[in-house]
């Protein structure tokens, strides 16, 4: 096993961070922490860097447990949100740092950093300083300093949090394609779902400390466990009812089935992920066309129901049949994921 | 970086402006144009006061005063900054308060305080004596003076610099493998270098210009405790204008070569 943290607590002043936190990663696997700010998902990461100290709990790197080394004995690699350069460095030495450190001999070290730079695409560029850089070659050069003492782990904090939005998809590409030739085991922190989902083999949601859930793009996109993973990993809507006689839930003017466990009378809350709805205009139905977005093969509807406003994503070619301000009929695709609302 | 506007003044800037140059010019130029006057006017009784009164030695022993105040502040005062920058921990704002009193009480008041803890009675004073050192009216109060006059300069720009940059670079040595001592000689010192300059200026320019605290401290003596700027005092007590016309302007001149040699950034914010 690559990386195994059993039951992580980390308390900062009077907030505890980390509540009990245990995760494993397969050797080569790449898994993404994923969550809101303020998560503790950074948290951990800096912890499994030793970084930060867990007041409680075990890390443990290719079957060692390292919970009392410092940060310098771990031999992994990290590369941080504000790429962290040595900024009165050279572009190679920032590379050559980590050889240095373990003494390496200066040549060599410099012959090894310009061919990580000539593998991360940026060959030409070993004499400029870091603040000639771009923000996406400056994070290229944070991950081959990174990687120069080829380490058994990397670990990536929000890699991409500071970079446009076309350089970010441009590099996570790369990133994954790097990391398949590398080998090194990967976790990378991220809030930015897409970013997750698109590039790791796992997907770990964490939230207020805790663990939401852990697991495959597609176990995560399709059976999420909760609401709030729903949420995050997706555009949902959300409505409330009551469990009808007949055994199904009314709310906002659609029925759904409801889950194991409710009874009729139990007021219950439903998440609809906006890809679940289906539309089609209807003289009789009770929804109004407020708005049609044109996506990439999808388009995204704003509709009002029974007073309710919802979110849907229809297919391009059903989007050409909608009417602004025409009435149409709600209906769900199955199965609908249904959660009864907490206390 | 922050874009910088500067723009030709109108109307009430005009105003201003004008308001600003005067000011100064009226402040600090006249003054330095009087002395250069004076000093002009008899260059040769100016030298002759200078070498004859032993202006030549009191240069001389503010100029090792500064460097001592250099030497003992820029380590000190780099550790200190590092501690108020880095570290969190009990009674940490007093030590913050109390790095800047220097800048805030008026130097005699200082020297007064020593003259009490090494004086005849005072706490220091059995110390000092098994050590056979004498402070008072002798070069350990100079240095004592001095050392506590230029006390905030290296620990405020320090801090300042270490707070600005963050704790990331050093991080990110850590987990390449660096020990701390690595981690403080190729991450930590090249980000003091501008740091570590400003603090040697400003510390110059005030051990070379303190009057108040080496008075008390040291008494003035001619050949023993008399820096440049006792040195003024007494030429103008004992009616050799010309010796303190020179020692002045020489002091001035090496003040604003000091400056000059400030980075801009610093010298718009000190």
């Amino acid at each position: 096993m690559g990386i195994v943290a059993k039951n992580l607590h980390k308390q900062f002043g009077e907030t505890q961070v980390i509540r009990g936190v245990s995760l494993s990663v397969e050797r080569g696997e790449m898994v993404s922490l994923l969550g809101p700010s303020g998560g503790g998902k950074s948290t951990v990461l800096r912890i499994l860097a030793g970084l930060e100290r867990a007041d409680a709990g075990e890390v443990w790197l290719d079957g060692n447990r390292v919970d009392h080394l410092d940060a310098a004995s771990r031999g992994v690699g990290f590369v941080f949100q504000h790429y962290a350069l040595f900024r009165h460095m050279r572009v190679v030495d920032n590379v050559a740092f980590g050889l240095k450190v373990r003494k390496v001999k200066p040549d060599e070290a410099r012959r090894r950093a310009e061919a990580l730079l000539a593998r991360v695409g940026l060959g030409g560029l070993s004499e400029r300083w870091p603040d000639e850089l771009s923000g996406g070659q400056r994070q290229r050069v944070a991950l081959a300093r990174a990687l120069a003492p080829e380490p058994r782990v990397l670990l990536l904090d929000e890699p991409f949090g500071a970079l446009d939005a076309r350089v970010r998809a441009d590099l996570r590409e790369w990133l994954r394609r790097l990391h398949d030739e590398v080998g090194a085991t990967t976790v990378l922190v991220t809030h930015d779902q897409e970013e997750a989902l698109s590039v790791s083999d796992r997907v770990i949601l964490v939230k207020d400390g805790l663990i939401e859930q852990d697991g495959s793009p597609s176990e995560i996109v399709d059976t999420p466990r909760t609401e709030f993973v729903a949420r995050f990993v997706g555009e949902v809507n959300v409505v409330e009812g009551v469990v009808g006689a007949d055994g199904l839930l009314a709310a906002g003017g659609l029925s759904m089935r409801i889950p194991a466990g409710s009874k009729v009378g139990d007021r219950l809350r439903a998440v609809l992920r906006s890809h679940e709805l289906h539309l089609e205009m209807d003289p009789r139905g009770l929804g109004v066309v407020r708005r049609v977005v044109p996506l990439d093969d999808r388009a995204r509807v704003e509709l009002s129901l029974n007073g309710a406003s919802l979110v849907a994503r229809v297919p391009r070619a059903d989007a050409q049949a909608l009417v602004i301000g025409g009435p149409v009929t709600v209906a769900l695709h199955e199965p609908a994921r249904v959660w009864a609302i907490e206390g | 970086m922050t874009p910088r506007h500067r723009t030709k003044p109108q109307g009430f800037g005009l105003v201003v402006t004008a308001a600003a140059i005067l000011w100064v010019v009226g402040l600090v130029g006249v003054p330095l144009g009087a002395l250069l006057l004076a000093v002009g006017a008899e260059p040769a009784q100016v030298v002759s006061e200078l070498v004859q009164q032993g202006g030549l030695d009191a240069l001389g022993r503010s100029i090792v005063l500064a460097v001592f105040a250099v030497i003992v502040g820029g380590v000190t005062g780099t550790l200190g900054g590092i501690v108020l920058a880095r570290q969190r921990f009990w009674g940490r704002a007093v030590l913050d308060v109390a790095v800047d009193l220097p800048l805030a009480v008026s130097p005699v008041i200082v020297g007064l305080a020593f003259v009490i803890l090494y004086g005849r009675g005072g706490w220091l004073e059995p110390l000092a004596t098994a050590l056979g050192v004498k402070v008072l009216f002798a070069t350990p109060g100079l240095f004592l003076a001095t050392a506590f006059v230029c006390l905030p300069f290296f620990v405020r720009e320090v801090a300042l610099v270490l707070e600005e940059v963050g704790t990331s670079e050093e991080d990110a040595a850590r987990t390449l493998g660096a020990s701390e001592w690595q981690v403080f000689v190729w991450v930590t010192l090249p980000q003091l270098r501008g740091a570590l300059r400003v603090g040697t200026l400003l510390t110059v320019a005030r051990a070379l210009g303190e009057f108040g605290a080496v008075l008390v401290l040291g008494g003035a003596i001619e050949g023993r405790t008399q820096t440049a700027t006792t040195f003024v005092h007494t030429m103008m007590e004992e009616r050799h204008d010309a010796g303190a016309f020179g020692m002045s302007l020489i002091l001035a001149a090496m003040t604003v070569l000091l400056v000059q040699a400030l980075p801009t950034g610093a010298r718009t914010k000190h």
